[in-house]
């Protein structure tokens, strides 16, 4: 009993000096990939070895007050100057958060300073920026509001009147849990962004994202599905009287988005998953462009978030011969089988294709396809010492003639499509201390 | 007595666990928007954050080794300091870095990148690498506290010239001295001696166009003060002097060192006094007023303008928000006016500054009491007035026209400091300065205007 005394008594003084609490993640990620080129000829074997530390320090002063800061040491690649060549000695150590956190009920939170932000699915922004975020509970309903600088390029003075540069973010994600099973939701992003076009011309432009969202878990399967529309206005200005200004093609657009994650569990020994990326348009050209996603289709190559490091994204990589960008549809199923507790395979069968048929002219033809390429992924997550997670995998990408027309594959010297396979292996690890 | 004893055992080794390792961290975030200047009211809009992490290891008794980082100041969306989307900046600087040797409470020694501030921040406020040693000794009774110190402000290194090693850079004695007269009074007097050596630049300097010359400077600093209380009446008062000598000397090549007026042997010595005073009267426990002057000497000399006071590196606070170097809100180039290094150019010579401000304290806790997140709370007015010391030719903008100028200003502040959740310290404020005649001589000049808030917090 006095044991017992002593060991409470130990711990409650302790946890007066228990203000500071030190972390750290740790991603090491080693990958062989082909993906620069679709012709067998031309491919590199391109090796690379990185890792990225990730320490953090929380301060809490008391039950309304923490500070936080987390700082990231990387992404460093073996051998490359300055950071990871012979002698080392980079001055790599960066700022990715830094914010103080003001609590004054359990149910509502102000965080101010440099914040992670993200979507449900980071299909709209997944980025670290400065702001102000509440996020309020209120029994079934929450909401989080923010204001994020995400870029002041300062202000000037022209003619009679002050002007401000730069991108302000005003988000709003709204929750209604309806019952156990079903949530909806709501996210708003507005991006409000002042450029300086030309001398005394100034470039006003609006993107309103709308991100409905529903989640359901109806016993063994579970689905999660977000839509996005974008409507962007720009507006021009010559509040300097610039005479050599003319009126640009006036480029109001609007893209849709379509995010679903689901999956059955057949057992507690299998699964099967099933994903969709939609990304495309109302009409024309206007296809949905993110303001800064970071968006998992679960796929290894066919994706934006992978586990490796390189991949061709379909947020923005599929591209028409002037640079703009085409639609993508995005379908992938996987399997999971745990094998053991802390073993898990993988496999995965992913598709993309264009949205429609884009017409573009190669080789004086008319060429529309819309199939562009299928993916096959075998990968594992095995977790050894409960702690550290190893994520090996293999991944291999069959192209179509679609691929090039989308300026990611080769065309041989008559300009017909090289379609030869890309593959990459690789092992991911991580590490939470 | 086996609990009180287990109880002792066990408090005393959670102490001594934990008292080896000590860490904290500052945060100060700070929104404003502000109006200065001079020409058009462009509105700034400028928000900003810095954090001040810091660790402390205590080896045993004699030996602590503290390390102050410091990451900012980190500007919203500002792309170069590492707030921009995405983030990411390399930003976490080395603010502090020494290791402190205590042979017995009275001394204390100091190695490293440390923190000095004079008594009013009027000679040098600033994190300098160097040596020093604080003595703590008992003078009829009464505590002399003594701070001698050794400071590298600036190394640029050595050159070889004409059969000869030259040291670049910038050495600072410092020799502070503190007594205790009483409980409640106190005087004391700064001292800092700068050696400096930097290569001057020749086409200038020298009739030779590539002539070496060197500035060789030995200046002095010296700022006795006073500080006592007596009743409700505090007030604390600094003298400050500088002298700076400088010699320039062609080290290698021919030829004479002129000055700007084509005259020989440059070497304008010159010297500069400042007064600081800051008082305080508590008229009741709610309501308090303060009372602030500066004087910064001037010289008229259009060509030169030299015998003014300026410090090495001074941080002074008149307690204004727009006329002071250290405010609560931005306090860079342009965000605030120093009373010391502003006011004066080569052109014009050294305006200098006479500066009254006065202020009211009201204590407005009780008004808020139903608000109970807020601990405290002080509401302030200010209102300060600057003029030149002397009047001095300054060239307006434009037509070139040669105006005497005298007042520069009146500023009048609005301040609340709340105290909310126990540790967090928010700090709105509105400052508005009515220009004077500096600024236009013939009248209308729009005011220039601050308004922000301050948010510190202080984790130890």
């Amino acid at each position: 009993m006095k044991k017992l005394i002593s060991i409470i008594i130990l711990f409650s003084v302790l946890s007066s000096f228990a203000q500071a609490k030190f972390g750290m993640q740790m991603r090491i990620r080693s990958e062989f990939q082909n993906l620069n080129s679709t012709d067998a000829d031309k491919q590199v074997y391109d090796r690379r070895v990185d890792f990225r530390f990730r320490p953090d320090v929380v301060y809490t002063i008391n039950d309304y007050i923490s500070v936080k800061a987390v700082f990231e040491i990387g992404d460093i690649q073996y051998g490359t100057e300055p950071s990871a060549d012979f002698g080392t000695d980079g001055i790599n150590l960066e700022t990715k958060n830094a914010y103080i956190d003001v609590k004054p009920t359990k149910n509502h939170l102000f965080r101010l300073g440099l914040i992670p932000f993200k979507d449900a699915h980071s299909l709209v922004i997944d980025a670290d920026v400065a702001g102000i975020l509440w996020q309020g509970s209120f029994d079934k309903y929450s909401v989080e509001l923010g204001w994020f600088a995400a870029s002041d390029n300062g202000e000037k003075y022209i003619v009679d009147d002050t002007y401000s540069f730069g991108t302000t973010l005003v988000s709003l994600n709204q929750t209604y849990q309806m019952n156990k099973s079903i949530k909806f939701g709501i996210y708003n992003l507005f991006v409000m962004d002042r450029f300086e076009y030309m001398q005394g011309v100034n470039r006003d432009r609006v993107n309103m994202f709308l991100v409905p969202r529903f989640v359901g878990e109806f016993g063994k399967f579970y689905v999660d599905a977000q839509f996005a529309a974008d409507n962007e206005i720009t507006d021009y200005d010559n509040v300097g009287d610039n005479s050599a200004y003319t009126q640009p093609r006036d480029p109001e657009k609007t893209g849709l988005a379509l995010s679903v994650k689901s999956k059955f569990a057949m057992s507690d020994m299998l699964a099967f998953r099933a994903n969709l990326l939609f990304r495309g348009c109302e009409e024309s050209a206007e296809n949905y462009e993110a303001y800064r996603s970071f968006y998992d289709t679960g796929l290894e190559i066919l994706n934006e978030d992978a586990n490796g490091i390189s991949t061709h994204n379909p947020m923005n990589a599929f591209v028409n011969q002037s640079g703009t960008q085409l639609g993508v549809v995005v379908p992938s199923v996987f399997a999971d089988w745990k094998f053991k507790d802390n073993v898990t395979f993988t496999g995965g069968l992913g598709f993309v294709m264009n949205d429609k048929g884009y017409e573009q002219f190669f080789g004086g033809e008319k060429k529309d396809d819309m199939y562009l390429a299928m993916e096959i992924d075998l990968k594992a997550k095995v977790v050894l010492y409960d702690k550290i997670e190893f994520f090996p995998y293999m991944a291999f990408l069959i192209p179509s003639d679609g691929f090039a027309y989308n300026g990611i594959g080769d065309l041989d010297d008559e300009g017909e499509p090289v379609t030869d396979m890309q593959m990459k292996i690789g092992t991911t690890v991580k590490y939470n201390f | 007595m086996k609990k009180i004893v287990a109880f002792v055992v066990v408090l005393m080794m959670a102490i001594s666990l934990s008292a080896q390792f000590k860490t904290g961290m500052a945060f100060r975030a700070r929104a404003e928007m502000y109006c200065t200047d001079e020409n058009v009211q462009l509105w700034n809009r400028v928000t900003d954050l810095r954090f001040n992490p810091w660790l402390s290891y205590t080896q045993n008794e004699y030996l602590t080794a503290k390390a102050v980082f410091e990451i900012g100041d980190i500007g919203f969306g500002n792309k170069s300091q590492g707030g921009a989307i995405g983030t990411d900046g390399i930003n976490v600087e080395t603010k502090n870095l020494f290791m402190q040797i205590t042979p017995n409470k009275e001394n204390t020694v100091t190695v490293g990148l440390q923190p000095y501030k004079d008594f009013h921040s009027l000679l040098l406020d600033w994190d300098v690498a160097g040596i020093s040693w604080k003595n703590n000794y008992m003078l009829q009774g009464k505590e002399l506290t003594s701070f001698l110190a050794w400071f590298v402000s600036a190394d640029n290194g050595e050159t070889y010239v004409d059969e000869s090693t030259y040291s670049l850079g910038s050495t600072e004695l410092v020799a502070d001295f503190e007594y205790k007269l009483n409980d409640k009074m106190k005087i004391g007097v700064n001292n800092i001696v700068q050696f400096q050596r930097e290569e001057a630049e020749p086409y200038l300097m020298a009739k030779q166009a590539y002539s070496v010359v060197h500035k060789t400077g030995l200046n002095l600093w010296s700022a006795p003060y006073f500080a006592g209380t007596f009743n409700k009446f505090y007030v604390e008062a600094v003298f400050a002097a500088n002298n700076i000598r400088p010699e320039y000397e062609v080290v290698e090549g021919d030829g004479d060192v002129y000055d700007a007026e084509g005259e020989p042997h440059y070497s304008p010595e010159h010297t500069g006094m400042m007064f600081s005073l800051k008082s305080k009267y508590d008229i009741n426990e709610e309501m308090a007023a303060r009372f602030n002057f500066v004087f910064r000497d001037a010289d008229t000399d259009w060509v030169g303008g030299y015998d003014t006071y300026y410090g090495i590196h001074s941080y002074y606070s008149t307690g204004l928000e727009i006329l002071t170097e250290a405010g609560c809100g931005l306090d860079g180039s342009g965000q605030v006016f120093s009373p010391i290094t502003r006011y004066g150019s080569t052109l014009a010579g050294n305006a200098g500054m006479i500066l009254p401000a006065v202020f009211f304290d009201y204590n407005a806790t009780k008004m808020v009491k139903g608000m109970s997140f807020i601990n405290n709370l002080k509401l302030t007015l200010g209102i300060g007035e600057a003029w030149t010391a002397f009047k001095v030719v300054k060239y307006t903008d434009g037509d070139h026209h040669p105006t005497p100028e005298t007042w520069i200003g009146t500023e009048i502040d609005l301040k609340a400091e709340v105290k909310m959740y126990d540790e967090l310290y928010v700090t709105p404020y509105f400052a508005i300065l009515f220009p004077g005649e500096w600024y236009d001589y013939n009248g209308g000049h729009e005011p220039f205007t601050k308004v922000g808030l301050s948010l510190k917090t202080n984790i130890k």
